[in-house]
């Protein structure tokens, strides 16, 4: 039996003579019927421990980070000198800062010297910059749907790998193609599944001056709601925020680029420049471990060493 | 001297199941009030900015400057970005300039008399208008 099921058999056991008991697994309440089994709420799922990376911006120039490509690569060392080797590493966007082939080049060939169980990555607005997504699209969009959009299970965990920040589709956008395809994605899903969504801008009006939200999220996070637990990781911000709002858990990860100025603190979201001593308390890597226990992920952001 | 702050370790922020933290200008859970960014009102919407006789505009803090410029046709307009981000000046029914880094600048010459609006394709939330007068 494992520890999930004897704690549900004790609790039901507790109940005994109710009729129906109530246990609280994964965020969701599950009845157990007497006498039956006692089953986990997330059933089917086991630990899993993943990174998420964000916004290196391959080809920046600037005082904010005069070597992006060497901060990037120290992302990686860190990764790979983990105490365990992640299921697989996400790159939430902003891959590149001007979508050359040179760049796009240069982040895949470092991507591969990651040691994970995979690696995968979704768009952001600086991997598209005159809108055109081929090029993208091109290296990085071969399994996905659409504009770049897939999804993946792991552990017993779907993930989704969303797009909403590709000029084609506007920026802070889902677009309907694109909800349509989560609502079918989601539909055979059961309710005690796990939901782990990856999108580059954050899906909560984090500051939507600045263009720190998405306009539609509302209607994927809707199709989400029956889910005991949500939890979406973003990038775009290249600071670390945490917000929940009922089942969904909301996290962005800090860049390895360069860090950006918090909410309304700066004239402009643009790089912000701090004393080069300094920069590697600003960026790092997210650290996520899904509890099968819990159903939760919880996030450990680390800066770099 | 420069003071490095004591690191406080690995764990600088571990959020789970709970930890909610105060957002500053965020509404609670506020997509649905929120303007969509592509709908927001630019400089290039307001009424009130008369265009600006130039063919210099300035890219700076992620607005056009002036946003509303006039040029005689045959002019060249000249985009010069002075912000620490990359932009674009993507100006409708004309290919979209190369991303342009800190100091960089894009000239384009318009030729039939109208007028053109145009916006950084990543971050279109900038948008600008040039009117072209006939010479």
């Amino acid at each position: 039996m494992t520890e999930i099921d004897r704690r549900g058999f004790l609790k039901c056991m507790a109940w005994a003579g109710t009729g129906v008991a109530w246990t609280v697994a994964g965020g969701l309440l599950s009845g157990c019927e007497l006498g039956g089994t006692s089953k986990p709420a997330a059933a089917k799922t086991r630990d899993l421990y993943f990174v998420q990376i964000s916004d290196s911006h391959i080809g920046f120039k600037g005082p904010a980070n005069q070597d992006v490509t060497g901060t990037f690569s120290g992302a990686i060392d860190q990764i790979n000198a983990l105490p365990s080797r992640p299921g697989f590493v996400m790159h939430t966007g902003d891959l590149t800062h001007t979508s050359t082939a040179a760049e796009f080049d240069t982040v895949k060939q470092m991507m591969s010297t990651i040691k994970a169980g995979g690696t995968f990555q979704v768009p952001g607005e600086h991997d598209a910059v005159t809108g055109d997504d081929q090029a993208y699209l091109g290296i990085f969009g071969k399994n996905a749907t659409g504009s770049g959009y897939y999804s993946f299970d792991m552990a017993g965990v779907h993930f989704l790998a969303l797009v909403n920040s590709v000029a084609t589709q506007g920026m802070g956008h889902l677009g309907q193609a694109q909800l349509d395809w989560i609502r079918k994605d989601l539909s055979g899903l059961s309710s005690d599944t796990p939901i782990v969504v990856f999108a580059h801008v954050p899906l909560f009006a984090m500051y939507p001056a600045w263009g720190w939200s998405t306009d539609d999220a509302m209607q994927a996070l809707a199709m989400m709601k029956r889910f005991a637990a949500v939890t979406c990781l973003n990038g775009h911000v290249h600071q670390v925020m945490s917000k929940v709002e009922g089942n969904v858990t909301f996290h962005t990860a800090r860049a390895t680029g360069f860090p950006q100025p918090k909410p309304g603190e700066a004239p402009n979201p643009g790089p912000l420049t701090v004393p080069s001593n300094l920069l590697h308390q600003a960026i790092g890597i997210a650290e996520a471990r899904f509890s099968a226990r819990t159903g939760h992920v919880a996030v450990i952001d680390d800066t770099l060493p | 001297m420069v003071r490095i702050p004591a690191r406080t370790g690995p764990l600088a922020v571990v959020a789970a199941v709970a930890g909610v933290l105060a957002l500053a200008g965020c509404g609670s859970h506020g997509q649905a009030a929120a303007p969509p960014i592509h709908d927001m009102p630019s400089a290039a919407d307001t009424p009130a900015s008369a265009p600006v006789a130039t063919t210099s505009v300035d890219i700076v803090n992620f607005a056009f400057t002036p946003a509303v410029i006039t040029v005689r046709s045959g002019a060249a307009v000249t985009w010069t970005n002075k912000d620490a981000d990359a932009h674009t000046v993507g100006i409708t029914g004309a290919p979209v300039s190369r991303p342009l880094q800190t100091g960089e600048a894009y000239v384009h010459t318009f030729g039939q008399p109208g007028t053109y609006s145009y916006k950084c394709t990543i971050h279109p939330q900038m948008r600008g208008t040039v009117v072209v007068t006939s010479t």
